[in-house]
Order: C-alpha cells, then structure tokens, then sequence
C-alpha cells in the first residue's frame, strides 16, 4: 500500500486528551482535534492537508513546527501552532 | 503505469473527430510547488505576455503555444492561448488565488471563459493534489491531468497506475517531467484530443457541495486503486536539512551567508552591464547631439528622452540577475525555509517572513525590492512591505552619502564609515518603525501567522530562471518605463526652460578667454571653465527649477538649505543620485562630480551672503533627509502599480518625506543645540 493511503488510514481512538500541538515532541504523531484560527489559515491548513481528524507526525518541535501529512510538510509558526489541539496518538 | 514517462494520451489526438477552435485557450493550475510554471514555459518558452487578473494586482501570464492539430486549413499546427493560474491548493476555499482561478474558469471578468484545462499535480503528493482536480472537474471543462515529477515518484518508490487513475478521473492523464520536458509532446497531443471532443467532457465525480470529507474519502479511493508501491514518508535528506535550515542559530547564519553572496552576485555582476547601458546611451546621446541640429528638439531627445530612458533602464541588469538568483533559490525549496527564520523578527513589526527578501533587495534597488513583494500572499502583509521598502539604503543613495560623509569627515575615513553603516541602520529601523506604525493605524492586524508547505527540495530549473529574468525584466521596462519617460521629460523641461541669456558677468569672460586664446591657451581654458559655470548657474537659477527652488526655500530653511541646496533636492525628486551632478553644476559648474578638485570647490561654497554653504549640522542635515526622503519617481509609479492605486504611492511619498523632514530638522538643530554647527 503506498505510504500516502497508509499515513491516512483510520486509527483507533485516540484515548489520551486533547493538548496544543505545542505539547507534542518532534517524532510524536497526533491526528487534529480543533483549531481556533481564522477562516483563511484555517482553509488553508485543511487545503494542505491538516483537515479535522487528520493524522500527521510532528517533524520538528519549536518554530517554525514541521507536520508531516501524507507527502506533505507543512511549515507553522508558533502563533498558529499554540491554536491547534491535536489528539496525541503515538511517541516517539 | 510504467515509470518512466509513457505516452498513454499520445495517440489520442489521431482520434480528433470534431474540428479545433481557431484559437483554442487553455487554463492551466495546479497546487504551488508542482511545476506549473515550468511546464508554463515549456509551452510557451518566451512568448507570454503579463496583465493583471481584473480587479487585482496579482500577475496573469498569458502565453502562446502550438498545438499539433490540423487546423482548418491545413496546417499541422494551431496557435495555443495558455493562462498561467495562480497556484492555488483547492478552488473553493477564501483565499484570493482560488477566487482569480474560479473567475477565470467560469469566464467572468474580462476573460473568455477557457477551451479546456490543463491541471498538473505532484505524483510524489497525489492525494492532496487530486482535491483540486475533483473540484476542478465540477466545472465541466475538457480537461487533462499532467502528472509530473513521476521521476521523483519513482525514487520514492512510488508506481502510478495513469490507465487507473484515468478511468477514475474520467479525463486523459499524462504522466511528465516538466524539468526535463519529457512528456510535454503527449501532453499537447492529448489537450488537442480533449479539444476536438474525442472524448465526453469529465463529470464531478462527487455531488454539488460535496463535504471535506466526501473529497477527502474520493481522493482516498482513488490513490489506493492507482497508486503502487512502498512508498516512504520519512525522508531523512530534507528532515536533515530542515533542521538546519529553520534552526535558530544555524538558520541565521546559513540564511545570512546565502543573502550575502546573492547581493555580492547582484552588484559584482550587473556592473559590467549598467557600465554597459551607460556608454551605450552616452554614446547614442553623443551621436545625436551631433547629427541634430542644436535646438530645443535636439535638448529634448538628448537630454530629456535618451537620459531619462538611460536613467530607468540602467536597473535592468541588477533586476534580471535578482530574479534570476530568486528564482534558483525558490527552485530549490529554500526559500520557504527562509522565510520562517526571517519571520522571528519581522513578525515583532507587523511583517511576515516573505517581506525579508523585497526588504533586502530594496539595498540594491527599491524597484525589483517592490516587485519581489509578490512573493507575499496576504494584501496587508504586501502594502506595509511595498511603503517600507524604499526606506533601505538603494544603490542610488550612495553617490550622495559618498558626497556628504565627505563633506563632514573629510580627513577621517573611519567616522566617515560609521556613519555611512549609520545611514543603512536609520533606513532599516525606520522601515521596521513604519511597518509597526501601519500595522497598527491603516493596516490594521498582526501579520498573517506563517503556514507554508515546505516543498521538496530540488535542483533548480535553469531554463525556469532564464524566463523568470527575461519576464520580469520586459515588466519592468513596460510598466516602470513608459511612466518613467514621460516624467522625466517634464523634469527635464523644468531644469532647462525658460532659457536665460547668458550673464553680462559669462559674456565678458568668455570673451577674454577668446582674446587670450593663441598667447596663453591654459588661461584661456581656464577663462572659458569659469564662464561655462557662472551661465550654467545663472541657468539653473533661471529655470523653472530654480524659481521653484527659490520659492520652496522657506520651506527647506528650517532644515537649514538655501536655494541652491532646495534646488539640488528638489530635482533629486527625479532621483536621488541628481543630487549630486544638480550640486556640481550648480557650485562648481562641472557635472562630474568626482572630477580632480571639485570635492574641495563643494566645500569651499558659499550662500549668497557670504556664510558657508556646507556646515556641519546642514551637512548631517541633508544625510539625513536622503536616508529618508522619496525622492524617486520609478518607485513611486511602481507602487501605484504594485499596491493598486494612486493614494499609496501618494501615502508613501508623503510619509516618507514628512518624517524625513522631521528627522532632519531635529538633526539640524540638535546639532546646534550641541553646538556643533
């Protein structure tokens, strides 16, 4: 199966709570809870990639944070990193 | 599919049934960072033309290719109208780019509604580029999928199925290299196949209004049955480089090594071809002074046209070679990375990090700094860039502050240096200072929170540089330089009319010097100098320049300027660097400058009452006032052109020069207060 379909397939529930993406550490994996971003960037997350319930592995912790979703790396500054809630799924 | 680029849509074109519009026009999209406008110029080479989309300042590209059909008369090929799309990631999202591609898709607005659609999408990120193309083909257009980079793909260890991906799409697909034009030839064969109705235009494979998740979910499906293979996400290459690069420390320095030898290439290069420009125009002015007969025509065309053209196109060299070196560096994938560790301090003022690159360029040239603000997506974000970036020391800033460091450190190279260095930090904190004060007063809002892909790191496209050079430099002739000479014909015809009839004073020497022509030839010369620049003075003062000079003066007084300074910063208005030659001519009455003794001739000028022209605190003054002051008509008609509308160039002019005053009265008589007048 190729790695696009495979980063996107369901996973069991997260059971950990909800943290800002802030929280996690470069390795982690984490699928999208919320975001508290205006209607522009949050358009433009959810273009790239990191829609609602999106599953990601965070590359890079501190900013610019690097997520990784599907074959896509996405650059995100501290302030829009600090509005997302992620659902912890995996550490490193 | 095969890996390699297999021309599955190539013999589609053989099937044309129906005839080709005469002129057929194609869209092309595509996500940023898919090779679009590689593939752009693969079809086009150099022949697009630029306009802005209605009702925008973002760049239409509009290009002319072939397409190998048989035309209505026989002809093995028909002329292809492509439209070069702003990247865009989805269609129907609210963001400026998606709404310029609905438009022009739905043909509203001033454009014609497309033939068909050209969407290119990454092989290596397919998921995230077929959201596009399934909103994409809601519109019913005929439309084909140019699957590029299937080279990356393959090493990935990515197999695309094109047949598959075909029958779920419903459209031809074409896999490509656009880098390497591999696959161009099959992809022309098969838009001229989608053209000719060969095929029933695609239909949306999801219901109108379909949900994120819906095309989320019919994306899914359609990789899992087209693409093979095992495929990995980590990447440990650009995970590796991505820390360093975005790395606070690392980052700066990597960052600041790249810029310093983009601008050391800027400089060292373009010099041989401004040097160039230069005697051209100077030997074109040269030759037309002598073939016309003297008069006010042959002032004009030499004076008045050819200098004003030769002041304008002169940029040229400096704005190919910065877009030319962008361009390979926004090839590679770095800039994206730069732009976060700019964004650290920028976003302290208001500006993102994409405004670091237009800001530092803005030291060589205000005018590729301005251009180079396209790169920044959001509109707040780009005008507070364009009104700052004139406020960087440019290269035309230098003769003056070469004049005036000198004028007030003559003996003393090294204050003379510090406060040369003083001059590029007053421009940059000022620039920051007036970006936060616009953020917060007529933009305001903080600047938009970086989110950016990081796209995969490449070699860059040489051929993609070129054309981007060759673009962006016939914009900037057509757009900077039709305005531009049409100024500078006014400006010229404002410091050499009215004539004046030379000076009894003129008169009388130049007859001494004829007198004294055969028994002493040196004082003869001299005799005839002292004539040329007592009429060239009266002249300047006698022109509409002058009076204006003399009746702007009370303005200018407080800063501690008589006539002659306001004359020299009045027709720097034109650019700043006139300055200089308005100041040799006007006190020495000798255009060069740099000429043996007339630093020292500068010096020694005097008011009309007898005082120093030049002290120290009108000196510090005037520096001041040049760091600071717009005093460039190119940037100011680029503005207009860039922010959309006269009122900014407006805003920018009258910022500028305001605070350039206030800083400068308060220099002047600071200055005084100290007692150091």
């Amino acid at each position: 199966m190729p790695a696009e379909s495979r980063a996107g397939s369901p996973q069991p529930p997260a059971s950990l709570p909800a943290v800002p993406l802030t929280q996690l550490r470069a390795g982690d994996s984490g699928a999208l809870h919320t975001c508290d971003l205006s209607g522009g960037d949050r358009q433009l997350l959810s273009a790239l990639g990191l829609a609602d319930h999106a599953k990601f592995r965070l590359c890079k912790a501190g900013s610019p944070w690097i997520v990784q979703v599907r074959g896509t790396r996405i650059g995100i500054a501290d302030a829009v990193a600090r509005k997302i809630q992620v659902l912890p799924l995996s550490s490193r | 599919m095969s890996n390699g680029v297999a021309a599955t849509a190539a013999g589609r074109a053989g099937a044309a049934a129906a005839p080709l519009p005469d002129h057929p026009r194609v869209a092309l999209l595509g996500n940023p960072n898919t090779g679009k406008t590689t593939l752009f110029n693969r079809l086009c080479g150099l022949r697009a033309k630029t306009a802005n989309f209605p009702g925008t300042t973002t760049d239409a590209r509009i290009g002319r290719g072939r397409l190998p059909a048989s035309g209505p008369k026989g002809e093995a090929f028909l002329p292809l109208e492509v439209i070069d799309l702003p990247g865009t990631y989805r269609l129907q999202i609210d963001l400026p780019e998606a709404r310029i591609c609905r438009e022009v898709l739905a043909g509203e607005g001033l454009y014609r509604k497309p033939d068909a659609a050209i969407v290119v999408v990454d092989a290596c990120n397919l998921a995230r580029n077929l959201y596009l193309v399934g909103e994409l083909l809601a519109f019913g257009l005929p439309t084909v999928v140019a699957l590029n980079m299937v080279d990356l793909a393959q090493q990935r260890g990515l197999s695309l199925d094109a047949k598959q991906l075909e029958q779920h799409l419903g459209c031809p697909v074409v896999p490509l290299v656009a880098r390497r034009g591999e696959g161009v030839e099959p992809l022309l064969a098969a838009v001229a196949g989608a053209l000719s109705g060969s095929r029933p235009s695609p239909r949306s494979p999801l219901p109108a209004g379909a949900s994120e998740g819906q095309l989320a979910a019919w994306a899914d499906t359609v990789v899992e049955a087209s693409v093979g293979g095992a495929g990995t996400d980590h990447d440990s290459f650009t995970e590796r480089l991505d820390l360093a690069f975005t790395h606070p420390l690392l980052g700066v320095l990597v960052f600041s090594a790249i810029m310093a030898g983009l601008f050391w290439t800027v400089f060292a290069l373009a010099t041989v071809p401004m040097d160039l420009i230069e005697l051209t125009f100077g030997v074109l002015g040269g030759w037309l002074g002598e073939v016309m007969p003297a008069g006010a025509l042959r002032d004009l065309m030499v004076d008045g046209v050819v200098g004003g053209v030769a002041g304008t196109v002169v940029f040229l060299p400096q704005i190919c070679l910065l877009f030319f070196l962008i361009s390979l560096l926004e090839d590679t994938g770095y800039l994206a990375r730069a732009a976060f560790v700019m964004d650290r301090l920028l976003c302290r003022f208001g500006l993102p990090g994409q405004a670091f690159v237009p800001l530092l360029s803005s030291h060589a040239c205000a005018l590729p700094g301005i251009m180079s603000t396209r790169l920044i997506p959001d509109r707040h974000d780009r005008l507070a860039t364009i009104l700052v970036a004139p406020f960087m020391s440019c290269s035309a800033r230098l003769p003056v502050y070469v004049l005036l460091t000198g004028l007030l450190f003559a003996d003393q190279p090294f204050y003379a240096g510090l406060v040369f260095a003083g001059c590029y930090l007053l421009g940059g904190s000022v620039a920051l200072f007036s970006a936060f004060l616009f953020r917060r007063t007529l933009m305001k809002g903080r600047s938009r929170p970086m989110v950016l892909e990081l796209p995969t790191y490449k070699m860059p496209s040489l051929r993609t540089a070129f054309a981007t050079a060759f673009h962006q430099g016939k914009t900037f002739l057509e757009r900077a330089g039709t305005v531009i000479l049409a100024i500078c014909v006014v400006m010229w015809w404002l410091s050499a009319y009215p004539k004046a009839e030379p000076p009894a004073a003129a008169v009388q020497l130049a007859a001494q010097a004829e007198a004294l022509q055969a028994a002493d030839p040196e004082r003869a010369a001299e005799l005839a100098d002292e004539a040329s620049f007592i009429e060239a003075k009266h002249a300047q003062g006698y022109s509409f320049a002058g009076r204006l000079g003399r009746a702007a003066e009370p303005a200018f007084a407080p800063l501690g300027y008589d006539w002659q300074l306001t004359v020299g910063v009045l027709t720097s208005f034109l650019a700043r660097e006139v300055f200089v030659s308005t100041m040799a001519v006007l006190l020495v009455g000798n255009a060069d400058a740099e000429a043996e003794g007339v630093m020292a001739k500068v010096q020694q000028a005097q008011r009309d009452d007898g005082s120093p022209l030049f002290t120290t605190a009108t000196a510090a003054s005037l520096l001041v006032f040049f760091v600071l002051a717009m005093q460039c008509l190119p940037t100011l008609a680029l503005t207009r052109r860039e922010a959309g509308g006269l009122k900014w160039a407006l805003l920018q002019l009258f910022y500028m020069s305001g605070l350039a005053w206030i800083f400068a009265f308060a220099t002047y008589h600071g200055l005084h207060a100290l007692g150091v007048a």
